[in-house]
């Protein structure tokens, strides 16, 4: 008679502050079986099972375990002794040749990219500014700054309320606008900001040393592993009830449990987001979402409008899903929305002035960044950079 | 129209879930030059010239649609495609040689009633299954927009993207009561803003649907060859990278999870091709030494796109540590319920197969004995999308 023991997952390399999920496959069948956190226990059946775990980096690690009836089990992934050794990267499934093939040369389908990018010449340059309800301010926070290859690292300090925006700028380009996931009382008070890029691809990565949860949640959202990255935050409304609440993260894992399609498990706590952090955009980006894809429109544009009056978030997922609801919202019968028919008229002018911005906005980065010199008003700004006293700081 | 592929009534004519597909590739532009200098008599066409892929790519993916998608909650219903291929792909690409006459060119008028059959039969059950594809030029007019593609007829008149498929509109209007509810989108396109389209509020509006303000789909996930501002890239004779890389996902290990489904089945989802097609775009653009930075958008959920019709086949590589043991290594992996996939191999210096996804067992014997190497039993947890492993044997 067949019985039950315990499994419990470690992965090796795994920052102890991350939960993150493995996936626990039964041997026979190849079905998922459980998706725990690791290091977290569970009962299983007794037999042989196959377990995954990919990282925020995309690295895969694969082992198998035998769990018996009223025993412990332990496995831990992604050690050098563990045998077998999973390798990280999963070549493709076939080998693609080595060279392009003749005559095969390859052709763009439309314009040409880059047609308004100015020549790079020289020189890193930074300013901050915070956003408040009334609009942006000169900030100065304290950063230090490192070479790295082909660019700079910066350590970002700070805390106050209001959303961070630092912007970059090399000589010769049109300067880049990145919000900083830092301001508030979070968790964390500093970020780090790696700035690189060829000649006219000036980039800007944000990640979080110090937070690596959210740091996780970022990583596993960029490379598109949605599952895990909503697998992370096992209840995001809990980074809002810590004593260091961390509104950017239950942000992110707002938007990581609506991008994958877990309505069921925001349960309207993103209002709560909205109401405790009323300078955050995000927060009433995500709970106009969930009450729009629940189809509670009357509600949804009353909170799309709010985030729309907040300013700009800190997540390009949240400025795509505002300017999205706001074009479908100012387009839309004022019958719709029952109470708040007056509201339609508002989306209309917001929706205007984030049209000004949304043709210079990254949406490949997991942080909401634009390219503009002006902050508050880049469709008037495209120009190259050229160095001034109006607060920049050369690294 | 009369689609290309019809099988059995519409859910609305008695039958039941179908899956509906709309496939559009473009590549001749009657307006266009072969080197992008401007057509005679001033028509703003943005430098754009006679493209040589993307009619191949919407051939080869609605022949995948045809022979391989496989939907167990909804079969393929319908496709209707609509081909504009050019003269360098007539001449090159053997497909193109005998075109099916349901394939009609994609021409402003063609695809805007192939649109509205296409939306009709969408409609006639929320269990039904719709899927666009489209390749073309494309453009950008603001970034948020849902992949503008242009259609053979652009630059017809001077309100230019009048003749265009706007996918964007499409999506938003593809809503309703008795509408699929699971809707899949390729816009396989560049989305860059032309600089002459600066100048201009508007150029017109493409082809698209009423917007009836009823709700989004349960899942409308949107996949993009291309970020906004950046471009696409297709290989003429081979089709673009994107309907490369996508049908690369489908059919192999590199598509699915690394598990089976609950009803023991093997699928590629909305889900899964967030992770995997964009990744394997952005290889295909490396070996060209390109780039291409494609993107996903829309409403997502874990639900099946294509079901696999058994285990996919899982790429695994073996080697050996020390590197000197492959001289007298001989390697065995089997399955203790099926038996053997391979005995009796050498390792030279590694062992790369392709095999079932599965838990199999790989003995490694050393013969003639050699010490200080010993025989070892390991397990290989092949699991997609693949897996490599450095057996020690000391």
């Amino acid at each position: 008679m067949s019985g039950t023991g315990t499994l419990k997952v470690k992965l090796a390399s795994a920052d102890p502050y991350v939960r993150q999920p493995v996936n626990v496959i039964d041997a026979k069948t190849l079905q998922l079986v459980a998706s725990p956190a690791c290091d977290e226990e569970i009962e299983l059946p007794e037999g042989t099972y196959l377990v995954s775990a990919v990282q925020p980096s995309g690295q895969r690690s694969v082992g198998a375990i035998e769990v018996a009836s009223d025993q412990a089990a332990e496995l831990e992934l992604g050690t050098a002794e563990a045998m077998p050794m999973p390798a990280p990267a999963p070549p493709p499934a076939a080998p693609p040749p080595a060279a392009p093939p003749p005559g095969a040369e390859l052709e763009g389908l439309g314009p040409q990219a880059g047609a308004d990018a100015a020549p790079a010449k020289s020189g890193w340059f930074v300013r901050f500014h915070v956003q408040t309800r009334t609009g942006f301010e000169p900030a100065e926070p304290s950063f230090d700054a490192a070479a790295s290859s082909g660019g700079f690292e910066l350590t970002v300090h700070a805390s106050g309320d209001g959303i961070l925006f630092a912007q970059v700028a090399r000589e010769g380009e049109v300067p880049l606008v990145v919000a900083l996931p830092v301001y508030g009382p979070t968790s964390s008070q500093s970020c780090r900001l790696t700035l690189a890029g060829a000649p006219e691809a000036l980039t800007a990565d944000v990640s979080l040393p110090d937070n690596p949860q959210v740091d996780a949640v970022a990583r596993y959202l960029q490379s598109g592993h949605l599952q895990e990255a909503a697998g992370v935050i096992e209840n995001a409304e809990t980074l809002l009830q810590q004593k260091m609440a961390d509104p950017f993260g239950a942000a992110l894992g707002g938007y990581a449990l609506l991008r994958s399609g877990q309505l069921d498990r925001l349960h309207h706590w993103p209002q709560n987001l909205a109401g405790m952090f009323p300078y955050l955009s995000d927060g009433a980006v995500i709970a106009g979402e969930e009450l729009a894809l629940e189809g509670d429109q009357a509600g949804a544009i009353a909170f799309v409008c709010d985030a729309a009056r907040r300013g700009l978030p800190v997540f390009s997922a949240g400025f795509s899903l505002l300017a999205s609801r706001l074009r479908e919202y100012a387009g839309a019968p004022a019958t719709a929305f029952g109470p708040n028919a007056a509201l339609v008229g508002e989306a209309g002018a917001h929706l205007e002035r984030i049209l000004r911005v949304m043709p210079f906005v990254d949406f490949a980065r997991v942080s909401f960044a634009f390219r503009g010199g002006e902050i508050d008003d880049p469709a008037e700004s495209q120009k190259a950079f050229t160095p001034t006293d109006d607060g920049w700081k050369e690294l | 129209m009369t689609p290309w592929i019809r099988r059995g009534p519409a859910a609305a004519a008695g039958g039941g879930p179908c899956t509906h597909a709309l496939v559009v590739g473009v590549s001749q532009y009657q307006f266009l030059t072969d080197d992008g200098t401007p057509p005679p008599g001033g028509r703003e066409t943005f430098g754009l010239q006679q493209a040589k892929s993307p009619a191949t790519s919407a051939f080869l993916f609605a022949r995948w649609l045809e022979s391989t998608y496989r939907s167990t909650a909804a079969p393929l219903g319908t496709v209707r495609l609509l081909l504009s291929p050019s003269d360098w792909e007539k001449e090159n690409v053997p497909d193109f040689a005998e075109l099916p006459e349901e394939a009609i060119a994609a021409t402003r008028e063609n695809v805007e009633e192939a649109v509205a059959e296409w939306f009709a039969d969408c409609a006639t059950s929320p269990d039904n299954v719709a899927i666009l594809y489209a390749s073309g030029h494309g453009i950008q007019m603001s970034p948020d927009d849902g992949g503008i593609v242009l259609l053979e007829d652009f630059a017809k008149l001077p309100n230019v993207l009048d003749f265009s498929l706007d996918v964007g509109a499409v999506r938003k209007g593809m809503a309703g009561p008795t509408m699929a509810q699971r809707q899949f989108y390729f816009v396989d396109a560049c989305r860059v803003r032309p600089e002459a389209a600066l100048r201009f509020q508007t150029l017109g509006s493409g082809v698209g649907l009423p917007n009836p303000f009823a709700g989004t789909a349960r899942v409308s996930a949107v996949y993009f060859a291309a970020t906004p501002s950046t471009e696409a890239l297709g290989a003429p004779g081979k089709g673009t990278l994107f309907v490369q890389a996508l049908l690369e996902c489908l059919d192999t290990a590199l598509g699915v999870d690394d598990h089976a489904l609950a009803d023991g089945t093997w699928a590629v989802t909305a889900t899964t091709l967030v992770r995997a097609l964009p990744a394997r775009v952005r290889e295909l653009a490396e070996i060209h030494q390109a780039e291409q930075f494609p993107t996903v958008g829309g409403q997502l959920e874990e639900v099946p796109f294509h079901v696999l019709p058994g285990k996919p086949q899982v790429p695994i590589t073996l080697s050996l540590m020390p590197a000197d043991a492959t001289a007298c290594a001989i390697a065995r992996l089997f399955d203790p319920q099926d038996g053997d996939v391979f005995a009796g191999e050498a390792f030279a210096p590694t062992i790369a197969r392709e095999v079932p996804a599965g838990n199999y067992l790989l003995s490694i014997t050393i013969e003639p004995p050699t010490p200080p190497f010993a025989n070892v039993d390991v397990i290989v947890p092949a699991l997609p999308p693949s897996f490599t492993t450095t057996v020690k044997v000391t």
